[in-house]
């Protein structure tokens, strides 16, 4: 059985100007212990598919349709309340991009942590603490016994970081979610959280799932990718493959744009145009406006996702055919 | 923490000794004098006896600093508009109408607002988030002399059930409570639901609920209290009307309280009461500050350990 499941969801919020489509029937998968990179620029979708398996969207202004949204056997969309509650944190726990507004500001950083221990567990504060301070151990927290007293805001974003990933394992869950983890942080922070994740993911065999922009961080701590733009999977596929023989045309467009590919070369390459409206998305692929490769065929009709083997998957009519 | 009140304590004071300079500079700089021609028609010789009488004659500073000196020891003088009481004695008098008036509306209104406000915000467009806007809305816009025209008329004119003015039994006092409580239910109401709205927005709820606490936990434990911070600032100010009554409230009912001295000392510059009202203000709005910092402190810790 997987992990987790998605199968067609589509996500829309209503908003003053109309519903806006986040999520366009996107289905992905991960089997326990599985790493997984979610690719895609902002707006793709990324981060709202992930949060509505959760059920994490405000549930005024979201609509989630799915097929199938399954989450270590638990049907997430007719998941009550307080079962909600006993997956999340338990079974999937969540890492966010910015540390610095991730923890109340009025606890301090133990409280919030052994907080979170006993709300899965039913043991003594005494007992909490004893594990927080292991976890905190275990992701290499300078100076643990000070953060534990520390306010959020006396501490410096790559260890609020280190304690948010902390909190997120201390339940030991089954999969971890994280949510571009390193945006914000300095870039010699960044290598180390990115190797602090990937060497937990080995030691635990949790699985992990890591939404991203940033085709290096993913390149380092993930075996399979999926690649999302306008609210759509547009190629599914391992680093490996990706970084060699990428498919789709989006998947090579963002290679091609990252600094540093050919030497010599000064101009920074980008992808013309922009995403598409989100308010009124094309009926063909969503990336036809900026493909070279686009003709009437991709206007018309959305490729469907054509699967090659077990890892890869592309939604291209030209490469397709 | 003792620091910090000890600071904040050194710059009330401060700002309470500039309050007072330039109001004693303000009010005689008002063109006119307590015993001038068209107030008082007597010779030359008796008015500038009775000016030497109050210390009228002499230079500002000298009336000022005499003024405190009194002031430190309890002594307001005697108001110029019923010389036959002091300063103190008159206010002790209209005081209390002003208090049960103020103090009555304030804790009737203040709970009853910031409990629409909490149950409007956790109920996002519901028809309570609404009614708590219109609410909110129509007491912060609606001037208060209307209201208690409103009610005057409803109550007393048509219905006949209340009287329409006076201050002699309980009976009375219910109108003029209800059409002052209005201003804090309205504007209680109001910085609730939009405070508690700015937290439930924060990146940290979302943490909260994805680290599966219970929607009890996140908003009793975790919203409350972050929204509290900014509302300390503008909710412990408000009591102030607790202490002052409002002049219009006042005005309209006939209650014999503070309100109409307000007015009535600036017009005869009656300088002995008017000063001791402007302290009673200033005062009350240094000791309400005063208060919302140390609450503001106790909350939250940025500012308790002197962090950022």
């Amino acid at each position: 059985m997987a992990l987790i499941e998605i199968e067609n969801l589509s996500v829309n919020f209503s908003s003053p100007d109309g519903q806006v489509q986040a999520v366009r029937d996107v289905s992905l998968a991960l089997e326990e212990g599985q790493s997984l990179g979610i690719v895609g620029e902002s707006g793709s979708g990324k981060s709202v598919s992930l949060m509505a398996l959760l059920r994490l969207l405000p549930e005024q202004s979201a609509t989630i349709n799915a097929n199938k949204l399954m989450l270590d056997g638990v049907n997430m969309l007719a998941c009550p309340r307080q079962e909600l509650a006993k997956v999340r944190g338990k079974v999937a726990s969540l890492v966010f991009q910015d540390p610095m507004a991730s923890f109340d500001p009025l606890f301090k950083i133990g409280d919030q942590l052994t907080e979170t221990v006993l709300t899965h567990f039913d043991v003594s504060s005494s007992e909490a603490l004893i594990r927080v301070e292991k976890m905190l151990d275990r992701v290499e927290m300078p100076d643990s016994k000070r953060v534990i007293n520390s306010y959020p805001h006396q501490l410096s974003g790559g260890m609020l970081q280190r304690a948010m990933i902390a909190m997120a394992l201390v339940c030991e869950p089954k999969v971890l979610i994280a949510d571009e983890p390193t945006t914000a942080l300095d870039v010699t922070v960044q290598a180390q959280i990115l190797q602090l994740i990937g060497d937990l993911q080995q030691e635990t065999g949790m699985g992990l799932i890591m939404i991203t922009h940033d085709l290096g961080v993913v390149a380092e701590t993930v075996d399979n990718i999926v690649v999302m733009y306008g609210g759509k999977v547009m190629e599914q596929t391992s680093v490996f493959d990706l970084f060699d023989t990428p498919r789709h045309p989006y998947s090579k467009a963002l290679l091609e744009s990252i600094p540093g590919q050919l030497p010599g070369k000064r101009k920074l390459k980008e992808i013309p145009g922009q995403s598409p409206n989100p308010l009124s998305p094309p009926a063909g692929c969503p990336f036809h406006f900026r493909c070279e490769n686009a003709d009437q065929s991709c206007i018309d009709q959305m490729p469907p996702l054509t699967r090659w083997d077990q890892t890869n998957a592309t939604a291209c009519l030209k490469v397709a055919s | 923490m003792i620091g910090y009140v000890v600071r904040r304590l050194l710059s009330i004071s401060v700002t309470f000794i500039v309050v007072s300079i330039l109001v004693f500079i303000m009010m005689h700089a008002i063109p006119g004098g307590p015993f001038d021609a068209t107030e008082m028609p007597v010779s030359e010789a008796v008015r500038a006896k009775i000016m030497a009488q109050y210390g009228l004659d002499q230079p500002l500073y000298v009336q000022y600093l005499k003024y405190m000196w009194g002031v430190l020891h309890f002594d307001f003088g005697v108001p110029f508009q019923s010389p036959g009481e002091t300063v103190i004695e008159l206010l002790s008098r209209a005081w209390v109408p002003s208090l049960v008036l103020g103090g009555a509306g304030v804790l009737i209104g203040a709970p009853l607002g910031i409990a629409l406000g909490l149950y409007a915000a956790l109920n996002r467009n519901s028809w309570i988030d609404y009614l708590a806007s219109a609410v909110a809305t129509l007491g912060l816009t609606v001037p208060v002399f209307v209201t208690s025209m409103l009610l005057i008329l409803v109550f007393a004119v048509w219905l006949g059930w209340l009287p329409a003015s006076g201050w002699g039994s309980p009976r009375n006092w219910i109108l003029p409570i209800v059409a002052y409580a209005a201003i804090p239910l309205a504007t209680y109401a109001r910085y609730t639901r939009s405070a508690m709205l700015d937290t439930l927005n924060k990146p940290f709820v979302t943490v909260l609920r994805a680290k599966g606490l219970s929607e009890r936990d996140v908003i009793f434990k975790h919203v409350l209290r972050n929204s509290a911070i900014p509302m300390v600032t503008v909710f412990l100010p408000m009591f102030i009307g607790t202490a002052t009554g409002s002049i219009f409230v006042e005005a309209m009912f006939r209650v014999p309280g503070l309100g109409a001295y307000f007015v009535s000392s600036i017009e005869s510059r009656d300088y002995p009461l008017e000063m001791a009202l402007v302290f009673i203000i200033t005062l009350m709005f240094c000791i309400a500050y005063f208060l919302a910092d140390i609450a503001y402190a106790m909350l939250n810790p940025r500012i308790r350990l002197g962090g950022r």
